[in-house]
């Protein structure tokens, strides 16, 4: 007999042991907010009965946690995020080193590391604008709303964010809002906003892009730039006559070093992927300790 | 053994009339990658077993059309649209209504794929342009044919990368894998068949067309969002800083009295852009999903 909602979701997160984190996440707040939304409806409707029974046919509905629980993973198998596909066939380590030109996830890393740059800009001007207007406003009379729905703004792009980590790095991430107690006053949610760690994390994630995306996006184009530039550099050089640096002055490479400068580019282009693939799964772990609930 | 998988999927297709597009897209290539390799693998491994007997193992082990549909049917449900809850949301009061998009992720999504359209368009848009010129070009030559058909083949990679793109921040379900090519398949069919399919023409317009629209979203939404957010913090900028609002030349500084006015109008302007950003996020997915999708 179960006899609140926190017991059900503690049931739940138990029969979801071993689970990836954002996947119990997701479960869990679907599930708190049925219940919660359902056991309102009961309640207001009658008056004189506990929690416990009003219960008892909600859940006899949706499912005990154990059935949901295997619902849930049941569908994970069939739906885990497409890039992260595993490849099933062996290779030799040589058509491996060039198998990255054709794999998705090395290209979506590639991307999200492009996009960084825009994407942190935005994150890091909203968070410091964010902060200093709630800041500034504290003392007024708006302040807390403000800060309110700052923060409230915080985790809905913390969870956009999420569903771009999850599309182009293929690490799965949370797909729904966190339940906030959607029935109850505006004091009580905002209290839970901003008691939940989970908050201040993601408010902290997304500040940290700023400068992280940066760093991404520049040294990723660097290295495309630099493996691009060397393997059309035959072109660029007979038909263009370009130089191949100028940095202090134009510098012509001699002929005989042309093709091989060329080769390295086409050898430094899947070396680039490989790097963008790394960092793209080092990030994606990186991102789920810092967006998704433990 | 072809004829069968494809009876079997138009049994899936009828089976799932009625779903979303991009679903009976992923199930049947879904079904038939499982079917082909695991009929292979079965003949493979017991050359001497009839072929209709080896289908009915394979086809037991994988379920019935019928089985199969009401499993995607019934994820989809429980999966949901991403970004929002899965259950119907109760009538808000109009003030939280017009601040809901501040809170909103597919509404934050749509703003971010506004600002981002302007650069994926432009690789987009340069991608298709360059490559197409060069391989029209180059079917002048014998190495023509593969050329044009690599590009074509790029054309479905990218058309999947931007439908991951469009699923996650604009929250339209759209394929998560490609379609299934069967690997027994000579590459000069596979390019035919590239050539053939109105799918890569749809998807190549979709790219040229991705940067003119990518400047329009930039220009209109992101210059909104910036306006707002001036003329928020126009009072410390002008009173604290000395910094004008540059709309009216360098010089324009506001009188007193407008300052709490400029600053509410920013105030009103933000979700307003908001609002503005995920109506063209619904009707960008709408659009995407109609070029990029198989029919």
């Amino acid at each position: 007999m179960i006899m609140s909602v926190e017991e059900y979701l503690e049931k739940l997160r138990e029969a979801l042991r071993g689970c990836d984190p954002a996947m119990i996440q997701d479960a869990l707040a679907d599930a708190e907010e049925h219940l919660r939304n359902s056991l309102e409806g009961v309640v207001s409707g009658r008056t004189a009965t506990t929690e416990a029974d009003a219960l008892r046919p909600i859940i006899e509905k949706y499912g005990t946690p154990e059935e949901v629980a295997s619902a849930y993973r049941e569908m994970e198998i069939r739906f885990s995020p497409s890039v992260a596909a595993p490849r099933h066939k062996l290779q030799s380590s040589r058509s491996q080193f060039f198998a990255i030109l054709t794999d998705a996830r090395a290209w979506g890393s590639f991307l999200y590391l492009l996009l960084g740059l825009l994407t942190g800009c935005f994150y890091g001007l909203w968070t410091l604008f964010g902060t200093s207007l709630s800041v500034v406003s504290l003392p007024l009379i708006i302040g807390l709303p403000v800060l309110g729905v700052f923060l409230l703004s915080v985790r809905a792009i913390a969870l956009m964010e999420g569903r771009i980590v999850e599309a182009l790095l293929g690490v799965r991430m949370p797909r729904r809002p966190l339940f906030l107690g959607e029935g109850s006053s505006w004091k009580a949610r905002f209290k839970s906003l901003v008691a939940d760690t989970q908050t201040w994390k993601s408010l902290g994630y997304l500040f940290l892009q700023f400068p992280l995306g940066s760093i991404y996006s520049f040294v990723t184009a660097l290295l495309f730039g630099i493996s691009l530039k060397c393997a059309l550099y035959p072109v660029w050089n007979l038909v263009f006559h370009r130089p191949l640096v100028n940095l202090f002055r134009p510098y012509f490479p001699p002929g005989w070093l042309i093709p091989l400068i060329s080769l390295a580019g086409c050898l430094f282009l899947p070396l680039t992927l490989h790097v963008a693939k790394r960092v793209g799964s080092f990030h994606g772990r990186y991102a789920k300790t810092l967006l998704v609930r433990r | 053994m072809d004829k069968q998988i494809d009876e079997y999927l138009g049994r899936l297709k009828n089976e799932l009339k009625g779903c979303d597009r991009s679903l009976i897209q992923d199930a049947l290539a879904d079904a038939r990658e499982h079917l082909s390799t695991a009929l292979d693998n079965a003949l493979k491994k017991a050359p001497g077993l009839k072929q209709q007997e080896v289908w009915q193992s394979v086809v037991d082990k994988f379920g019935t059309a019928g089985e199969v549909a009401s499993a995607y049917r019934e994820a989809e449900v429980r999966l949901g649209s991403p970004l929002t809850s899965i259950w119907p949301s109760r009538p808000k009061p109009v003030l939280s209504r017009f601040l809901g998009p501040l809170a909103d992720a597919r509404a934050w999504g749509a703003f971010i794929y506004a600002l981002l359209s302007f650069l994926t368009g432009l690789v987009y848009c340069g991608w298709a342009i360059v490559g197409g010129l060069f391989s029209l070009l180059a079917l002048f030559f014998i190495f023509g044919i593969p050329l044009a058909g690599l590009f074509l083949f790029s054309l479905k990679g990218i058309a999947l990368v931007e439908g991951r793109v469009v699923e996650a921040l604009l929250a339209v379900r759209m394929p998560r894998k490609p379609l299934f090519v069967s690997p027994d398949l000579k590459w000069t069919a596979k390019i035919k068949a590239l050539f053939f399919a109105a799918q890569t023409w749809k998807a190549l317009v979709y790219f040229i067309l991705q940067f003119p629209i990518g400047v329009l979203y930039l220009f209109v939404i992101g210059g909104l969002f910036v306006i707002s957010l001036a003329f928020i913090a126009s009072p410390v900028l002008e009173l604290g800083f000395h910094l004008p609002l540059e709309l009216l030349g360098a010089e324009a500084f506001t009188p007193a009295w407008l300052l709490p006015l400029v600053c509410l109008a920013g105030l009103v302007l933000l979700p307003l852009t908001l609002h503005l950003a995920k109506w063209a996020g619904t009707l960008h997915g709408r659009y995407a999903k109609a070029m990029l999708v198989k029919d």
